[in-house]
């Protein structure tokens, strides 16, 4: 799955679990960015994030993340090497 | 030496003529032998304790940044930090509640009480410590090589007794700024000093008078008093806590060094989860960086079970981290379940406030959360968790009758206290579109001196002054 595509699919995760339709992901779009992107709803995201692309994330590669960039590019790089 | 003190005016006077005279790595020199003076000022022997843990921190840093077996040299880390803190904040207590347990069984205690002197600012400290070494850990961050610069992060003085919890990724690269005299950044550090004296003085000193009284003869009043006693201790808490960290943040911003805000107006908060992103920023963020946030992932596989676990226990630690006793724990534990139910009920509570008008949705989650924080507060201020509960069942007990001018305040010192209140209380609410002190630094001078001449004349004729130290400092 290209990059691009990936950051679509995320962003209809975005909108359902922050309940917001007005939800526009770019690869720099950070926790502060997003309304309702906070330390409680970061975890449920992550969850539906590793359902609905079939991955496991590491602690350590959560962690990690400074932006939806990176996440896009952890979730590419396990499409790839699954 | 606290920051309201003569001893502190006459030490930091001295100290900032000779650091704005100085430049580069000369300053920094200077500002870390300013940290120890201050430092040995509390007590020699909890300097020399700091100072061993500043060196073994040093070099636990750059084990974790070399080392392939990264997690076991930050679990090591960890203990020996973790391990003096319990030591010289837990040890006692935990032994003292061990000894009552076997002596109910009949069987006397063989660990000893230990005599050993806290170590001041142990607690923050600590937090910074594992905060750094953890960062290592997750490469977030690599060790700092400069010894004169990682000493100077831990015994900075303006944070050293009551933080904030400023990460060593803030503030370590601005130790190494050169930092010269700047007019407007020194009069600003200096109107948020005397913003946070009024607050220190003038206002939470009074009300702790009160506030005193009442909880150390709970029996003896009303349920009136015992609210209103409440009230106060609430604002009393915010404006001893928040006053001096404005004071800390004045001292910082005289010397250059911009630390982190801790509060940001905490009782406007519609949620206590809202609450606890207002109320000691510093620590609630280290908390949700270092214990919740990787604690709910680790158990992000039992769904919102995982995440209210997680919660639970970084509630428990902050409570623990507060203080030693079972109040904290359970001031700490009530928190926890309130976030608990906020994360469990949190479809139903959006549905629900969402049939209302957004400001009677706003007024309502606002009261709530602030009956909520009042009535926790009563566990951080009462003597014995037993004292907390008979204060919160008898809120509505109209068999006593005392005068409120009976405990310690006179009419007009009461009527002084109900202003710094209700003023505290309106500036929760009430958002000018410019802070106060840029508000003050562009009236003309004449203004601006005769604001400075009013406030110098509040805090001298109106403040408690007498040196008393400040609530937070025994966290």
């Amino acid at each position: 799955m290209e990059k691009h595509e990936i950051l679509n699919q995320l962003t209809g995760i975005f909108k359902n679990i922050f309940e917001n339709d007005a939800v526009i992901l770019q690869m720099d779009t950070t926790a502060n960015d997003v309304d309702g992107w906070d330390s409680l709803t970061h975890t449920s995201m992550i969850v539906e994030v590793e359902k609905h692309f079939r991955v496991k994330f590491k602690l350590k590669e959560v962690l990690g993340f400074k932006n939806v960039g990176d996440m896009v590019n952890m979730i590419h790089s396990k499409l790839a090497s699954a | 030496m606290v920051f309201h003190s003569f001893s502190f005016l006459v030490f930091f006077s001295a100290f900032a003529l000779v650091y704005f005279w100085m430049k580069g790595k000369v300053q920094l020199w200077w500002l870390l032998t300013g940290s120890v003076v201050f430092c040995a000022f509390y007590s020699l022997k909890g300097l020399g304790i700091l100072a061993a843990l500043i060196i073994f921190n040093y070099f636990s840093g750059i084990l974790i940044e070399k080392t392939t077996r990264k997690n076991l040299a930050l679990l090591l880390s960890c203990l020996v930090n973790l391990g003096a803190l319990f030591i010289f904040k837990y040890y006692n207590f935990f032994n003292l509640e061990f000894s009552a347990l076997l002596a109910s069984l009949n069987i006397q205690n063989p660990l000893p009480a230990l005599h050993l002197l806290v170590p001041v600012g142990l607690s923050y400290f600590i937090l910074q410590a594992i905060g750094y070494n953890v960062d290592i850990q997750r490469e977030m961050e690599t060790a700092e090589k400069n010894f004169v610069v990682f000493a100077t992060y831990f015994l900075y003085f303006p944070k050293l007794i009551q933080g904030p919890v400023d990460r060593p990724r803030n503030l370590l690269p601005r130790l190494n700024e050169n930092r010269p005299f700047e007019y407007t950044r020194v009069v600003s550090g200096l109107r948020l000093i005397a913003w946070g004296l009024i607050k220190k003085l003038v206002i939470a000193d009074r009300l702790s008078i009160f506030v005193s009284q009442v909880y150390d003869h709970t029996g003896h009043y009303s349920g009136t008093i015992l609210l209103l006693a409440g009230l106060f201790y609430m604002v009393q808490l915010y404006a001893d806590f928040s006053g001096y960290m404005d004071i800390a943040l004045g001292v910082s911003q005289i010397l250059g060094i911009e630390m982190m805000q801790n509060f940001n107006r905490p009782f406007a908060a519609t949620s206590v989860t809202d609450f606890w992103k207002r109320w000691h920023i510093s620590l609630s963020t280290w908390l949700y960086e270092y214990v919740y946030n990787p604690v709910s992932l680790q158990w992000r596989n039992l769904g919102n079970w995982g995440m209210v676990f997680a919660i639970f226990m970084t509630f428990f630690l902050s409570g623990l981290w507060h203080g030693v006793g079972w109040t904290f724990m359970t001031w700490g534990l009530i928190n926890g379940l309130a976030m608990g139910y906020e994360l469990r009920t949190a479809k139903w509570r959006k549905t629900f406030f969402k049939k209302m008008s957004p400001a009677t949705a706003k007024y309502l989650t606002t009261g709530i959360t602030f009956i909520f924080t009042l009535l926790s507060f009563t566990f951080v201020r009462a003597n014995t968790v037993r004292e907390g509960w008979y204060v919160l069942t008898h809120l509505f007990d109209t068999t006593k009758s005392v005068s409120v001018y009976s405990l310690g305040l006179d009419p007009v010192n009461f009527l002084l206290a109900c202003a710094g209140v209700l003023l505290l209380l309106f500036l929760q609410f009430y958002q000018p579109k410019v802070s106060f002190n840029q508000a003050i630094a562009s009236k003309p001078a004449l203004v601006r001196w005769s604001i400075y001449g009013l406030t110098a004349l509040i805090i001298l004729n109106l403040g408690i002054l007498g040196g008393k130290g400040f609530i937070y400092a025994q966290f």
